[in-house]
């Protein structure tokens, strides 16, 4: 069974919210000199984080029922109410804990386009749109250090590599010693309760992009600790890996470079799961969006009255009905070009799958020249398997039939 | 001492935002490399610095990215330089070599290196040539740059005036855009007063067919272009002439009047509130989501109307670049009856506003739709029946349903992955108003199941079918 609660940065197991460490201000009182900051060994070596940083520390063990909000730093004395993770010991927000925060794992061979959809994705969960459909403010927290930039700045580099500049992105580096930092969106959502009075409730989303050279060994693929603390997976496939579409379509060499079998790919991530508590004897147990990327290729082919086009999302939350009939395309499609073995695959190994129909650019890119179209930017579907996942975790509701 | 912190400042963060391949640029300093290096040292420190780009690679902002770009072209160059990059001598070299080189690179690296080579390095010829390769790649690469960074809003400009030896005497022009209104603008055009003889001025949107410095007859001239007509005036020096001309882009070109002959100058090219380009309507849902290619200059906005497809545009829009990107292109809430776009640039000039020459475009009246729903009628003691209920849009005719039936997992995507249960029709729909067909609830065996039951539909005009939700569609 995964664990509830697990930091978002580390993917490190937290039991409750009172186990959150401290994290000292540095402020110095009448009787004792402010704490310095240091490099934290924890944290370096759990999230490559290697710029000097105030301590952090544990709570004290109190009797009382109620945990404090505010301590004082056992070294300087200074009050501190900075919450931070017991294991890598990076500052959480100070919300963090109190509601489920998901930890999702964008998993996907090569080239598949991954960070192309984290970086798109998060665009569109970030605009207005979202905001008014959910009532929900999105916004990506964490620190950086020089050199490597908090995913926030990495965030923000991306979306203007990709709706300012045109440029697309090369394979994404493969992690150091298994571990790269993630990316945490805020999702904070304003609803109103049994009472009808209005609450805030804050969650976090974590996501998580592996490389896709990540993948492509057994050992590196059994070090993703973070394929085994994910609360979710998105798996992204590529549609021109398939022969049957392939065949469809007149791609330039560029945009079908020979790769591993989605299949063994497949596989390996299987192999993976299997090892962790996402394997209950029989089925891998985590929910997987497995979303079809690039799917404006095939926008000329299916004709604007197919459902895939014509059909779209009621607003307000998960659509059951639009996401069944996606499905139910989308197997069809892969069954015709020659994908059974993976959905075979999904079918014996994962108890709780569903395809999903995507487009992050929304127009075919040039391959060539890895440029998006000059048309600009216009993602498509890219929120639906997002949205799946969080009513499956409870935090977006189903649209009413 | 490898000083990163001062790399990071003078290197890799001049170099942001570079993709694709590096652009020409100091070797040693890229390679932070002091020419006074001993053998030894100069080994350190290559080592040093390639282990350097390795981490910083892995840095997930704009480092990451050129310490990649410089890391590929370390081994373009190892390639090609081989051992001779451990030779102090060889970096000493560079650094003699690197001004007169890089200010060559845009003209022809290739031929000047030699030169330079032949004057400083005669004992290395052999280095040289590695040299003289590297740099050629690398100006390969700097003709080919503005292919490889994406240039979204480039415009469709003429092609420039075939290449011609520059003339000192060469009559050069000045354009600038002073007012405008609606699709007209005003221009001046200016030349030094010194030039005493006539000047003609010609623009079109064409390329020019003639080089410069060339002499050509008065009828040569009037194939190309209109001329602009006024009487030049005197101002600061310079002679200048004001024009009206259409927006867009423009080249104009100033001829000599020399005899009976004119002497053909340089061409200038002016674009003012340039055409929307490429623009494209795709139907979502009912409505549709209108989408161009912004031009590159300074447009202030789109003015977007649109209307049924014989009728004037009934709405307008002002469409900024921030709410198309924001809006992912424009969207129109209902076009099921054919929509006519009509798209123009609009750009300050001079505190009036130029509108760009319009581009339109048309999408036809969406097919009818027909939507199908699937329920089991029980009857007592007989078998039970499918009923189908259809109902259209607008009015069809002749329209047949064939009701497939399919096992497996997935729904049949067209009718010849099933089994046909039942032809329906010729059927007449009203829009709107359901008709509800009765045929035998299909029989399929529990081992096929789950299947599926989905009508397809076929009719003299397009059509388009709507499957009812999937749970009704599926026999468990």
């Amino acid at each position: 069974m995964t664990a509830k609660l697990a930091c978002p940065f580390c993917y490190n197991p937290i039991r409750r919210r009172g186990d959150l460490w401290f994290l000292c201000r540095g402020r110095a009182t009448a009787r004792k000199a402010a704490c310095r900051p240091s490099v934290d060994e924890a944290r370096r070596r759990l999230t490559g984080f290697a710029e000097p940083t105030l301590p952090a520390f544990p709570p004290a063990v109190e009797p009382s029922l109620m945990p404090k909000n505010k301590v004082h730093c056992p070294r300087c004395g200074g009050e501190t109410a900075i919450r931070a993770c017991p294991h890598c010991h990076t500052r959480l927000p100070q919300e963090f804990g109190v509601s489920a925060s998901p930890m999702l794992v964008m998993v996907g061979a090569r080239g598949t386009g991954k960070t192309v959809y984290l970086t798109v994705l998060s665009r569109e969960l970030e605009s207005a749109k979202i905001g008014h459909e959910f009532n929900a403010t999105v916004q990506p927290i964490g620190e950086g250090q020089d050199g490597f930039g908090s995913q926030s700045q990495w965030l923000r580099q991306n979306i203007r590599r990709v709706y300012d500049e045109f440029q697309l992105f090369p394979a994404t580096a493969q992690a150091v010693d298994g571990r790269k930092e993630p990316l945490v969106l805020e999702w904070r959502v304003e609803h109103a309760n049994r009472l009808g009075l209005r609450r805030s409730r804050t969650n976090y989303l974590s996501f998580y992009d592996t490389a896709g050279e990540d993948l492509a060994g057994d050992i590196e693929t059994q070090g993703l600790h973070y394929l085994r603390a994910a609360n979710f997976l998105i798996l992204l496939l590529d549609p021109f890996q398939l022969r049957g579409a392939r065949d469809e379509l007149r791609l330039p060499a560029a945009a079908t470079p020979r790769h591993e079998p989605t299949k063994d790919v497949l596989a390996r991530i299987t192999e993976a799961l299997k090892l962790s508590d996402h394997w209950n004897g029989r089925k891998i147990t985590v929910p997987v969006a497995v979303a079809f990327t690039k799917m404006d290729a095939f926008y000329d082919l299916l004709g604007e009255s197919h459902p895939l086009r014509r059909e779209r999302r009621r607003p307000g939350g998960y659509d059951e009905s639009t996401g069944q009939t996606v499905h139910q395309q989308m197997g069809a499609l892969l069954k015709a070009w020659g994908g059974d073995d993976i959905n075979s695959h999904l079918r014996t190994y994962y108890r709780d799958y569903q395809y999903f129909f995507v487009s992050a650019l929304g127009a075919e890119p040039n391959y060539d020249n890895a440029t998006v179209n000059p048309i600009g930017v216009h993602p498509d579907r890219v929120e639906e398997p997002l949205l799946w996942l969080m009513h499956r975790g409870g935090l977006v509701p189903k649209v009413a039939p | 001492m490898f000083d990163t912190a001062r790399y990071d400042r003078e290197v890799l963060r001049p170099l942001r935002g570079t993709h694709g391949q590096l652009p020409p640029g100091d070797l040693l300093a890229r390679y932070s490399i002091d020419p006074d290096m001993d053998a030894a040292e100069l080994t350190d420190h290559l080592r040093e610095i390639r282990a350097f780009w390795a981490r910083r690679a892995q840095a997930p902002d704009f480092r990451g990215e050129v310490c990649k770009l410089l890391i590929h072209t370390d081994q373009a160059l190892r390639r090609t330089a081989g051992a001779a990059m451990d030779d102090p001598a060889w970096w000493r070299e560079q650094a003699q070599l690197y001004p007169a080189t890089r200010t060559y690179l845009a003209d022809d690296p290739l031929d000047r290196s030699v030169d330079v080579a032949a004057t400083s390095t005669d004992l290395h010829d052999w280095r040289a040539q590695a040299r003289r390769q590297f740099w050629a790649a690398l100006a390969t690469v700097d003709r080919h740059l503005p292919l490889v960074v994406a240039a979204p809003v480039a415009p469709p400009r003429p092609a420039p005036a075939a290449p011609a030896p520059l003339s000192k005497s060469s009559l050069t022009l000045r354009v600038r855009p002073t007012v405008a209104e609606n699709d007209l603008c005003r221009v001046e055009l200016s030349w030094p007063a010194e030039v005493t003889a006539k000047v003609l001025v010609r623009s079109s949107t064409d390329p020019s067919p003639f080089v410069e410095g060339e002499e050509i007859s008065p009828a040569q001239a009037q194939q190309w272009g209109a001329e602009l007509t006024g009487t030049p005036v005197q101002r600061d020096g310079r002679l200048v002439l004001t024009a009206t001309v259409p927006t867009g882009y423009r080249l104009y070109l100033p001829f000599e009047v020399s005899g009976a002959h004119l002497r053909v100058g340089r061409p200038a090219g002016l674009g003012i509130a340039v055409p929307l380009q490429r623009l494209r309507i795709e139907r979502d849902g009912a409505g549709a989501r209108v989408s161009w290619v912004w031009p590159s200059d300074s447009t202030l906005f789109a003015e977007v109307a649109w209307g049924g497809l014989d009728a004037e545009p009934a709405e307008h829009a002002e469409v900024t670049r921030e709410r198309y990107t924001t809006g992912n292109g424009f969207a129109i809430p209902d076009v099921r009856s054919g929509v006519r776009v009509s798209i123009r640039a609009v750009a300050d000039v001079g505190g009036s506003r130029a509108y760009s020459p319009a581009t339109v475009a048309g999408l036809e009246p969406a097919p009818a739709s027909i939507a199908y729903d699937l329920r089991r009628r029980w009857r007592l003691g007989g078998p039970s029946e499918l009923l189908v209920t259809l109902r259209s849009d607008r009015d069809c005719n002749a329209v047949q349903v064939y009701v497939v039936v399919s096992a497996g997992e997935f729904l049949p995507l067209d009718r010849t992955a099933g089994r046909l249960h039942a032809r329906l029709g010729p059927l007449r729909l009203s829009g709107d108003v359901p008709l509800v067909v009765a045929c035998p609830w299909p029989d399929v065996p529990k081992q096929e199941r789950p299947s599926w039951i989905r009508c397809f539909v076929q009719a003299p005009s397009t059509v388009s079918a709507v499957d009812p939700p999937i749970d009704r569609m599926r026999i468990i």
